[in-house]
C-alpha cells in the first residue's frame, strides 16, 4: 500500500481518537493536555500529507488544498489561543479545535458507507442495501 | 446492518461538543458577570 496513503490514514486515525479523548477528559487536566498535543501533532501530519496528495497527486485539489489548509491554520491558532504569553483564548481554542476535529471525522465517517463494508443481515436479494 | 447512523453521530460529536461547551462558558460568564457586578457597574459608569 501506498506509504503517503498510509500515514495520513494512520494520522487522521490516531487524531480522531486523540480528539475523542481531549473532548472527554476534564477541560485543562493532564489527559486533556496529552491527548490534544497528539491531536496536535496527528491533525498537521494528517493535513500535510492531504495537501502533499491533493496537490501532486491530483486529488481533489479544488477541494482538498483549502479543506488542508484550514485544517492547519484552526489547529496551529487553536492550540496558540491558550499558550502564553497572553491570557488563555477558551472560546476561540475550543471552536478552532472542534471545527479541526469536525473537518477530520467528518471527511472519515460521512458519507463513507462504501468505504466501510457492511453487509445487511436481511438476506432478501431485493434489498438496496444487500451487498454482494 | 444499519451503520450509517452510527457514523453520522461519530461525525457529528465535535459540533454537538462545540455546542455544549460554548453554552457552558457563556453561562460561566454570566454567572461570573452577576457576581461582581460588572454589568450594573458598567452601566453606571456609562450614566455618569
Amino acid at each position: 500500500m501506498d506509504l503517503i496513503l498510509t500515514a495520513h490514514i494512520f494520522g487522521g486515525t490516531l487524531a480522531i481518537a486523540a480528539g475523542f479523548v481531549a473532548i472527554a477528559a476534564p477541560k485543562g487536566a493532564s489527559w486533556h493536555r496529552k491527548s490534544g498535543m497528539v491531536f496536535f501533532y496527528a491533525m498537521l501530519l494528517m493535513a500535510t500529507l492531504a495537501v502533499f496528495m491533493a496537490g501532486f497527486r491530483g486529488v481533489a485539489p479544488g477541494g482538498n488544498i483549502p479543506m488542508g489548509l484550514l485544517t492547519m491554520y484552526l489547529v496551529v491558532t487553536g492550540v496558540q489561543a491558550v499558550r502564553p504569553p497572553g491570557p488563555p483564548r477558551v472560546k476561540r481554542h475550543l471552536v478552532r479545535l472542534c471545527l479541526a476535529l469536525f473537518i477530520a471525522s467528518g471527511s472519515a465517517f460521512l458519507d463513507r458507507q462504501t468505504k466501510f463494508r457492511v453487509s445487511c443481515v436481511c438476506r432478501s436479494a431485493r434489498c438496496s442495501r444487500h451487498s454482494p | 446492518m444499519q451503520i450509517r447512523p452510527l457514523l453520522t453521530t461519530l461525525a457529528v460529536t465535535p459540533l454537538v461538543a462545540m455546542l455544549f461547551w460554548l453554552v457552558k462558558l457563556r453561562r460561566r460568564k454570566g454567572a461570573r458577570q452577576m457576581s461582581t457586578g460588572a454589568p450594573r457597574q458598567a452601566a453606571l459608569d456609562a450614566v455618569r
